[in-house]
């Protein structure tokens, strides 16, 4: 049976699943999609190649046992003047929303079944128009998904935690995150895939930042043994401003790729990523940003700590547009190698049509400063405490870039764990 | 408690050190002056064990056990400190976590119970207040962004934190205008005792004439060629090297 064949038989024994209880405006695009995946995709790449229709579709795990002992801290716990969101498989399975009441968070059949009107506008608008294999994939076989809806001139105050566990083999879910005019919200996304070897995460997630909104949102990967794709895309009207962090800290193959829309005049966005590729795991990052809108900004930093045999990438793209005078575009990719055999693929590029522009972008590759090591030294601190200080030091940049307080703290106390359970 | 004899060192191939003898007891000030290149900064690097100077020949006896044998961090917890002559910037770690890390692996070492968040704090601003450093500095990456005076203030900070019983001072002048030496020179008299050595490289008697040796050494192509008493720095002062070079047969 050839791949095609296989994804095939695998749409036609999920329809079932996947179009039963959906709603029409979602079962209406798949087929297309499933076409389309078939057209763009190619074959011979190995994230298409891992499909086992055994698996997919149905649950492997349906609790959590099977996370390392030292991992089991990491467990879901409720925490204080955050509105905490629990999302297993796609579905929301508990909200503590008992203080909030402006704003919703609901599942995507459901808030494509309440609000038709807004839902037709904006689902998979983004994903249709700047269309990749995954996130056609993703529209074919997407089952579920959360909703963050701000209407005009809400102003959230405590931070969003969406702890999000993914236990299939097989997983599409679409988020999407509609931020009207005027509105304000923080968003933390802890994301696990406890799934078998090979299991495939595909999640979308589509951000519409309407004029003067600010959305920040910061997602927390593990993939332990699946595969996992993130797309983002993101749309930005005049004066608002986002704010995208994504750090991974294992996944068998991982591609966090960020499709950013700078169409309002003087909007701004802010994109973050950090990674911790080892043990053979090959974790990408991949943003375009396009600058279509006048006086906007964009700022991206991407860094990330290699060990063992791990594999980063990183292919970052700024498109300054003809209409875009006085962009403000920077973009730096850093990576620091724990060892000899790690490996770091970075290709920064900027496109530039227009004349009135500030742009820079640039790339390093590197092993820890042997002089800092050595100064750590000198003062009595061992080589392998030395290298995490340093290693911990360089992944410290990029936090003091994230602005709300609860994700970077978050993001810290996780980055810490790494840290301490690498041997250096 | 340092016995340094006959030391050949070398680095890429090339003999810096050609057969340095010296002896610093418990209290006392050495001087250390030469001509460029002659290895005074090669002596402190092969003290402190940095890997790209091999020693060749000789023995390094600090606080009667083998120096040459241990990893440099076993030097510094054993109380060998030196004060770099171009500290490097690390970002992203602040002064005090680092300080933080390096005294309480001192302690450890000395089988002395670990310093706690509350009471580190607290002994820090002890050594803040005694050197006059201003807190912002403390706050701030290791070494990112400081000025040549406050890099030099930053490790006489970080000595008196350390309190090692041997601090090498290696160019700690080099950079300063006069009232920033006139401020290093006062923090290092205050960290003089009756138990702690000092050993201290410099190319000017500026510096001696506040920190006051009992011996002042000259280094030349690798050797000692001279010991003297603090007149002798004075003399280097006013006529320079040759007149000593020429002597030495």
């Amino acid at each position: 049976m050839s791949l095609e064949e296989k994804y095939r038989e695998l749409f036609a024994r999920g329809k079932k699943v996947l179009h039963g209880s959906a709603p029409a405006l979602m079962n209406s695009l798949r087929q297309s999609a499933l076409e389309r995946f078939f057209e763009s995709a190619d074959f011979n790449d190995e994230k298409y190649r891992q499909i086992s229709p055994l698996t997919a579709l149905y649950p492997a795990n349906d609790d959590l046992e099977n996370i390392p002992p030292w991992r089991k801290t990491l467990r879901f716990r409720p925490i204080e003047g955050v509105r905490t969101v629990v999302v297993k498989n796609g579905q929301i399975v508990s909200d503590d929303c008992s203080f909030v009441r402006n704003y919703k968070i609901t599942g995507l059949r459901q808030f494509i079944e309440q609000h038709r009107d807004i839902a037709k506008d904006y689902f998979a608008n983004l994903t249709n128009k700047y269309e990749t294999p995954l996130t056609a994939l993703n529209t074919a076989f997407c089952n579920d998904g959360f909703v963050i809806y701000l209407p005009k001139t809400v102003q959230t105050f405590r931070p969003v935690y969406i702890y999000n566990i993914t236990t299939v083999g097989f997983a599409n879910y679409h988020n999407m995150i509609i931020a009207e005019k005027d509105t304000s919200v923080n968003i933390c996304i802890r994301n696990i895939v406890n799934a078998p070897n090979n299991a495939i995460f595909n999640g979308v997630t589509e951000i519409f930042a309407d004029s003067k909104s600010n959305v920040a949102l910061t997602q927390l990967n593990d993939g332990y043994y699946a595969n996992l794709y993130n797309s983002f895309l993101c749309r930005q009207a005049a004066s608002s401003k986002t704010a995208l962090c994504s750090v991974t800290f294992s996944g068998r193959q991982v591609i966090n790729s960020f499709n950013m829309r700078l169409e309002g005049k003087y909007s701004e966005t802010r994109l973050l990523g950090a990674s911790f590729p080892s043990q053979g795991q090959q974790i990408s990052h991949l943003s375009t940003v396009e600058h279509s809108g006048a006086g906007a900004t964009s700022d991206q930093l991407f860094r990330n700590i290699l060990s063992d045999n791990g594999i980063g990438v990183f292919n970052g793209r700024i498109h300054v547009g003809p209409r875009a005078a006085e962009t403000v575009a920077t973009q730096r990719n850093d990576n620091l190698l724990l060892s000899d055999d790690a490996k770091m693929f970075t290709k920064p590029d900027l496109v530039i049509d227009n004349d009135d522009v500030k742009c820079s972008h640039g790339a390093t590759v590197g092993q820890p400063d042997s002089d800092a090591l050595f100064y750590c030294r000198a003062r009595g601190i061992a080589e392998h405490d030395a290298r995490r200080l340093l290693a911990k030091a360089f992944i410290t940049e990029l936090l003091k870039k994230l602005n709300c307080k609860f994700a970077s703290e978050h993001t810290a106390e996780l980055i810490e764990r790494w840290l301490d359970s690498y041997h250096y | 408690m340092l016995k340094i004899k006959d030391l050949h060192a070398s680095i890429n191939g090339t003999e810096i050190l050609r057969g340095i003898n010296l002896q610093i007891n418990a209290g006392e000030v050495h001087a250390i002056m030469g001509p460029n290149g002659s290895g005074k900064s090669t002596l402190c690097n092969v003290l402190v064990g940095r890997p790209e100077y091999a020693v060749t020949m000789g023995t390094v006896v600090f606080k009667d056990s083998d120096l040459l044998t241990q990893p440099p961090e076993e030097r510094a917890r054993r109380g060998l400190f030196l004060s770099f002559q171009s500290p490097v910037e690390i970002p992203g770690v602040p002064v005090a976590n680092f300080l933080k890390a390096a005294v309480n692996e001192r302690l450890k070492f000395n089988n002395r119970a670990e310093l706690a968040g509350g009471q580190f704090l607290k002994y820090m601003h002890g050594k803040e207040k005694l050197l006059n450093m201003p807190p912002e500095l403390i706050n701030r990456s290791v070494n990112e962004g400081f000025s040549g005076g406050e890099k030099k203030k930053s490790e006489i900070f970080q000595m008196a934190m350390l309190e090692p019983d041997l601090a090498i001072l290696d160019e700690i002048d080099s950079g300063l205008d006069v009232d920033a030496l006139r401020n290093v020179s006062d923090a290092i008299g205050k960290l003089k005792t009756d138990t702690r050595a000092m050993l201290v490289i410099t190319h000017h008697c500026q510096l001696l004439s506040y920190v006051r040796p009992n011996f002042v050494h000259v280094l030349s192509k690798g050797r000692i060629i001279r010991t003297g008493g603090p007149e002798l720095a004075w003399d280097i002062e006013d006529k320079g090297y040759d007149w000593i070079q020429e002597e030495k047969p």
